[in-house]
């Protein structure tokens, strides 16, 4: 039983230590929303690359510095994510801004 | 009754005989001793034979420094890479992201001032040079200028994440000082191009 709960243990310690050193990228993708599904952002980024990110509770949706609703994320406006993942095909999208139109 | 004390009047002649007495004797002192010990002149060889030349030396040479050296985690710690001085310019444009990051031995120590001609946000974190997968965030925020001083915990490349959140071109001026070799430069999430590092003071 002592062995077993310091194996759980330390198996939670090296997981927790795991969390903390192993941070995920941090990607900016530029581009117009072309989907969007509920828990799911497609956007075509400005070199035309398709990017799908998913999105939980905590994403945050901004238009003009203000918190608005995911609501208002629609197919064909144009967005600015910060998202974090491991790479391009594994992101999970943290604060979308909108934006009236795309930088040159 | 009445009492009288005789005293006697020494004669000129004894009082000048007593002034070149002493006047002799006082020279030779200072012939004989002062001068050896105090200027190391020893003409009559006095100084030497007595060991008051040694006097002089002692007196004269200047003493020897006492050496201290840096303890382990102590405030002074010597650095070995080499010292060098830097300052750059970087450009942003309209949501656009930069990544500038020094190389640093583990231990190497870098002081630095960055200033933003706008508001940006900023990730001051690490990667590991024995894991590229590990990072370390110590400072994130939003700001037009920081500044301080770094150790670095381990060997890896060291800096700054910066982003601009508006749809104006921001410059940033990153001016540092410290023990790196070079320098890597990410712009715009791409895979990063070593910079080399001059040192600006030559």
């Amino acid at each position: 039983m002592t062995q077993r709960i310091i194996t759980l243990a330390v198996t939670a310690m090296v997981a927790l230590g795991a969390c903390q050193v192993f941070a995920h990228d941090e990607f900016r993708i530029i581009g117009t929303i072309s989907a969007m599904k509920a828990a799911e952002l497609e956007v075509k980024s400005r070199d035309g690359k398709m990017v799908k990110m998913k999105m939980d509770r905590e994403t945050l949706v901004y238009r003009d510095n203000k918190k608005v609703d995911p609501a208002e994320l629609k197919a064909g406006r144009h967005v600015v994510v910060d998202a974090l993942g491991d790479s391009m095909t594994d992101l999970l999208a943290v604060e979308v801004r909108i934006i009236a139109a795309l930088p040159k | 009754m009445d009492t009288q004390s005789a005293t006697t009047v020494p004669s000129g002649r004894a009082l000048v005989k007593a002034t070149l007495v002493a006047v002799f004797l006082g020279g030779a002192v200072l012939v004989t001793t002062v001068m050896p010990a105090e200027f190391g002149i020893d003409p009559v060889g006095t100084g030497r034979a007595l060991g008051l030349l040694d006097l002089y030396a002692s007196e004269s040479a200047p003493a020897a420094p006492a050496t201290v050296l840096p303890t382990e985690g102590g405030p002074v710690f010597t650095q070995h890479s080499p010292y060098k001085a830097d300052s750059r310019e970087f450009v942003i444009g309209a949501y656009g992201t930069l990544e500038f990051k020094y190389r640093l031995a583990g231990g190497a120590a870098m002081l630095y001032e960055w200033k933003a001609t706008e508001p940006v946000s900023f990730d001051f974190h690490t990667e590991r040079e024995d894991n590229r997968d590990a990072s370390d965030t110590f400072e994130k925020g939003e700001a037009s200028e920081k500044r301080g001083a770094y150790i670095a915990p381990y060997a890896g490349i060291h800096g700054w994440y910066w982003k601009n959140n508006t749809e104006r071109e921001v410059r940033i001026t990153l001016t540092s000082t410290g023990f790196y070799p070079s320098a890597r430069l990410f712009r715009d999430g791409g895979a990063g191009v070593e910079v080399a590092v001059t040192d600006e003071r030559r």
